[in-house]
């Protein structure tokens, strides 16, 4: 997380009204979809960009002034949503013990642990440049959205909030195991989905 | 090591933090195993991808009209 997340004491000298508002009106639309992928409903969203936009205007201006608003108003982001997944599933999580097993590795391995030959991944080969455009990212967001409800959150938290493994275990109430069985799951079905839907020929 | 335990550790992240015996003994099967060799490259790339995926999100509205969010009425009343 960006060093300048946690906002800190108001100061005297408070943000320039303006330039809070153009950031607001700049990057309330971003945020609100990057917090959507975490928090639902919508509402609950609105809430934790609304949160950080409140946050950032406790800092002072000479601060602010210095701040790349992308990396500070996200980081301050990342730090809200945190605390709203930490409080809606530390208490969930007492409850759900157990989890489902890995059903996934049923179909991907034989009962020696060997690749099941026709499940067994090839090299993704096609150019990066080509990768970078809002079809491929719209497969992938799919294939992220195909995951179980779990290994999701996990995922979402590891690789877009960008949460150490301790801070996603401390957060979703998960012990280090599960933390890894469920990372685990997540990079093998993504990785097969996006084999099976785009670099495999399923590409549109 | 077998690739069902090979793929566990490399995707879980366990890998890069496990002991350098286990380290050694995950390299041998890679060099030995051209399937997983292949999964650790996807896995490599999606490492990539998830950054691009990151950036992409991250990106001010240049187009919409000041304070509205696609979607969304002109004036969301917060």
């Amino acid at each position: 997380m960006p060093g300048a997340a946690r906002a800190s004491a108001p100061s005297a000298a408070r943000p320039d009204p303006e330039l809070m508002a153009q950031w607001a009106r700049d990057w309330r639309g971003p945020m609100l979809r990057f917090a959507q992928l975490h928090l639902q409903p919508r509402e609950e969203a609105e809430d934790a960009v609304q949160d950080a936009l409140v946050a950032a205007l406790g800092v002072s201006a000479d601060q602010l002034q210095q701040a790349d608003p992308r990396r500070y108003l996200f980081g301050i982001l990342k730090h809200k949503i945190t605390d709203r997944l930490r409080t809606k599933y530390r208490r969930e999580a007492r409850d759900v013990v157990c989890d489902e097993p890995d059903e996934l590795d049923a179909l991907l391995f034989d009962g020696h642990g060997h690749w099941v030959a026709e499940m067994a991944p090839t090299p993704w080969r096609t150019p990066e440049a080509d990768l970078l455009t809002e079809q491929f990212f719209a497969v992938v967001d799919l294939c992220i959205d195909k995951l179980p409800s779990k290994a999701a959150r996990v995922f979402s938290m590891k690789e877009l909030l960008e949460c150490d493994a301790d801070e996603v275990c401390s957060t979703l109430g998960l012990s280090k195991a599960d933390y890894w069985q469920n990372m685990s799951r997540a990079r093998k079905q993504i990785q097969l989905c996006l084999s099976q839907t785009w670099f495999d020929g399923g590409r549109p | 090591m077998k690739c069902q335990r090979y793929v566990f550790l490399l995707s879980s992240g366990q890998l890069t933090e496990a002991p350098l015996a286990s380290r050694l003994e995950a390299s041998a099967h890679r060099w030995m195993c051209h399937r997983c060799r292949a999964f650790t490259r996807n896995n490599d790339t999606l490492d990539h991808i998830m950054a691009a995926q990151r950036d992409r999100l991250m990106q001010p509205d240049s187009s919409d009209p000041p304070g509205v969010v696609p979607g969304e009425p002109s004036d969301p009343g917060r």
